[in-house]
């Protein structure tokens, strides 16, 4: 018996060696992509800038394919800033990997992009959310055999896309939006179908339609500090930036204010802001470094005209480059 | 509740610690309170359906039974296989056949609380329906056949409907053969943990290692056939046929060994099937639980083969038409079965008759491979492509990064299954001593941990 037990745990260890010493590595390139990288990365770096397909999202007509990371890293002397990226990562995806931070590495400052679309419901009940959720098995601390396993196992909630559509679209009709002023719509529900685009021919322009809807479904929303999913991650993200001595940046990504507001108009216009302007208070308040892009690009410089993202063309990543550069100079110092 | 998640593994040892703590007249709540659960964690809703069934199917046995007069039988009769039929139609093929026609989407479209409805009905799919269904129908055909008694303990026989380790995936089990299994007493014997673990642990390495491992070569050539070379479709094609034989033949293992950790034995569900020679002994080898279901409630019923040639001809195709059909609401099902069907018929009436053993075998093998292409495709158009990507119509060019050690592990399990023979895996364990036989553990096990596939893969058959 006794033989038989130490035959399971040898197996189990020879496994965890033979795994971590041949297989990790590939699998973590494949699978967690951005721990991957911060194992290197990490050491190497004054500043690490944490984003989602921003920071590479380039237009078919751009000559300078520069990533906006790299741009910043161009502008800032006597810095070296890298950065990581996986699309559609959010602050609930840079949270594991800011805590795997070691706090002997050189890096010191960290840039955690702040999407505002991301704490909207779209987003958080995306269909997306049960692979991401999976990809963050890679990212806990613990053997890397043992956080395969847990992505095998599914020891992840996984939220399928039917379940995510219809918690989504009980929010659209049930959430109700409180503002000062009158607003006829307090639904996403029924500002979507109050909005019409009547073409003077007659009908409708639908897909103008199509894409204010968009835009109201993306930003039509008041950040409810108690349960949004992403102000819970980002107050964690501040607290252990602060545990580790790390200068925290977050780094409001810039929306299509321009194309809100002539599509929708200023009430959706206000909600952008007033989120943003709650982000900017809380977070400048918990001592993180609040860098504003919501209105910094012209609608010109995005590259999809045609649906709500952040992928600016090189003007557009150079501006929010620019912005975030001056004021990781402005703190160079601190 | 999956057998390869985290959850289970948490959650069956302490049914079986409570199990065997229990004293014996409390266990069938056990089991059955745990049965719900596994049941119920997917979606607790629809234990609902498992309580209706439970429920009708005993109180319809009971009047069976105390009923002498044949018609009344038959009355009792019908009103039990209809309300299961329907249950199963209601969610698994209503949708299909009637909810997604353009009329109805019309007639309930202003209706947003009966649109709400048909569009559930299209998307919730309880899973295991089509099993637990045919087990509880087969039960009250059994007390209408005179072949068994009705159970007089709801308790016991509502345990007999939703005993955990076969609900949703089967054997679909005989009440004769389970019933009275459940109602045994059983201690904790050594040989049941031994062999309860063996047989579990080469379940999960046949689904873990070999199945998962292949389900990503399998969905990218079905999902694009047309983007990849002739020989990429070809091995994706092979790829599912081995997928689909590891997950189900997994699947099946382990529900044998956890219902032997517990003392009952359920019915082996596969033996070799690629190792056939024909299609009718492919078909006594394959999901063998549900063949014999429909030789034993549809086939011989019909009249078997006491009837003239042609009522016969059409008795066999309606036999595996609705096998297909058992399996889902799509063409793609119906193609599958009719193909069966149809070789089934050709090798019976076939002037020429092969001597060759392999050539039979391979011709066999090639023949069902070829009909997984509709089981697995999404629709009529996705297996005419892949057809049309095996020989080279649209060859495209993209190469496939699948990890060349998988088709290793396939071969290794090949050789297994072929070196077993008819013998169930925990008595080909027994041929050899202890050092080979843990030999052999240690390397699943190795497998299992290093080499499992790392997506979180549910089994192909709970989808039915």
């Amino acid at each position: 018996m006794i033989l038989k037990g130490l035959a399971v745990i040898g197996t189990v260890f020879l496994s965890h060696f033979i795994y971590s010493k041949i297989y990790w590595e590939p699998e973590l390139k494949d699978q967690g992509y951005m721990l991957f990288n911060l194992r290197e990365f990490q050491w190497h770096n004054d500043v690490l800038y944490l984003g989602e397909s921003s920071n590479y999202w380039v237009s078919p007509n751009d000559t300078d394919k520069r990533t906006i990371s790299d741009m910043i890293n161009d502008s800032i002397d006597g810095m070296r800033l890298s950065g990581m990226q996986v699309p559609a990562y959010h602050a609930g995806m840079f949270l594991p990997i800011i805590d795997l931070i070691d706090t002997s590495a050189r890096v010191k400052k960290l840039v955690v992009t702040m999407n505002l679309r991301s704490f909207g419901k779209p987003w958080i009940y995306s269909p997306q959310e049960s692979a991401l959720l999976r990809t963050k098995c890679f990212y806990q601390n613990a053997s890397p055999l043992y956080n395969r396993l847990c992505a095998t196992l599914g020891f992840h909630a996984s939220p399928s896309a039917d379940e995510q559509d219809k918690k989504m679209l009980h929010c659209f009709e049930f959430d109700t939006l409180k503002v000062n002023f009158e607003l006829p719509h307090n639904t996403i529900k029924t500002w979507c179908e109050q909005e019409k685009f009547p073409l003077p021919e007659g009908g409708e322009d639908f897909p103008k339609r199509v894409l204010a809807d968009h835009y109201i479904k993306g930003y039509a929303f008041q950040i409810d500090v108690n349960n949004n999913p992403r102000i819970h991650d980002f107050d964690k993200i501040a607290e252990i930036c602060k545990q580790k001595n790390i200068q925290l940046y977050f780094n409001i990504l810039a929306e299509n204010v321009e194309w809100a507001d002539s599509l929708v108009g200023p009430s959706l216009v206000y909600f952008m802001k007033t989120n943003r302007d709650l982000l900017v208070k809380r977070y400048s308040e918990k001592g993180v470094i609040m860098i504003d892009n919501l209105e910094k690009v012209p609608g010109q410089y995005f590259g999809e005209k045609d649906w709500t993202t952040e992928h600016y063309t090189q003007e557009g990543r150079m501006i929010v480059a620019q912005n975030v550069a001056k004021t990781l100079m402005l703190y160079f110092n601190q | 509740m999956l057998f390869n998640s985290w959850i289970f593994f948490l959650f069956l040892p302490l049914v079986f610690g409570l199990y065997f703590l229990l004293p014996q007249r409390w266990r069938w709540l056990l089991i059955l309170a745990a049965s719900y659960l596994f049941y119920g964690w997917w979606k607790w809703e629809f234990v609902i359906i498992i309580i209706v069934s439970t429920l009708l199917d005993f109180w319809v046995a009971q009047k069976i039974d105390a009923s002498q007069e044949k018609a009344v039988r038959k009355r009792w009769l019908f009103l039990s296989l209809s309300a299961n039929l329907g249950i199963l139609f209601l969610f698994k093929y209503f949708y299909f056949f009637v909810g997604s026609t353009d009329w109805v989407q019309q007639l309930v479209h202003p209706h947003q609380k009966i649109r709400d409805l048909v569009d559930f009905l299209g998307k919730a799919l309880p899973v295991g329906i089509s099993f637990y269904t045919f087990q509880t129908m087969s039960y009250t055909l059994d007390v209408y056949y005179g072949r068994a008694k009705p159970e007089k303990h709801l308790g016991h026989f509502a345990v007999f409907v939703s005993y955990f380790p076969q609900l949703v995936a089967g054997p679909i089990e005989r009440f004769n053969h389970l019933n009275e299994q459940l109602k045994a007493k059983h201690t904790i014997l050594y040989e049941n943990l031994q062999s309860g673990f063996r047989i579990m642990l080469y379940g999960f390495f046949v689904k873990m290692v070999i199945a998962d491992n292949l389900s990503y070569t399998v969905t990218s050539i079905f999902n694009e056939p047309s983007k990849w070379p002739f020989y990429w479709n070809i091995v994706g094609v092979l790829s599912f046929s081995f997928q689909i034989y590891a997950d189900f033949f997994g699947y099946s293992l382990i529900a044998q060994g956890v219902a032997k950790l517990f003392g009952i034995n359920l019915m082996d569900n596969f033996n070799r099937p690629y190792l056939s020679k024909n299609i009718t002994e492919f078909w006594k080898r394959w999901h063998i639980s549900l063949t014999s279901w429909f030789r034993d409630y549809l086939y011989i019923p019909l009249g078997g083969n006491k009837v003239k040639k042609q009522r016969w001809v059409i008795n066999v195709l309606l036999v595996f038409l609705i096998s297909g059909l058992w399996h889902g609401a799509n063409y793609t099902f119906i193609i599958w079965g009719a193909l069966h069907g149809i070789f089934y018929l050709i090798e019976r009436f076939s002037p020429i008759k092969l001597r060759s053993t392999l050539v039979k075998g391979v011709l066999t093998f090639v023949s069902v491979t070829l009909a997984w292409v509709f089981f697995r495709a999404a629709d009529f158009n996705q297996a005419v492509n892949v057809f049309k990507g095996m020989i080279g119509i649209n060859d495209g060019t993209r190469q496939l990064d699948t990890q060349p050690f998988i088709f290793l592990l396939l071969l290794i399990f090949g050789i297994m299954e072929w070196h077993r023979g008819n013998l169930r895996f925990d008595d080909y364990c027994k041929q050899y001593n202890g050092f080979q036989r843990w030999t052999l553990y240690c390397f699943m096990l190795f497998c299992i941990l290093v080499l499992c596939g790392t997506e979180y893969q549910p089994f192909i058959y709970f989808r039915f």
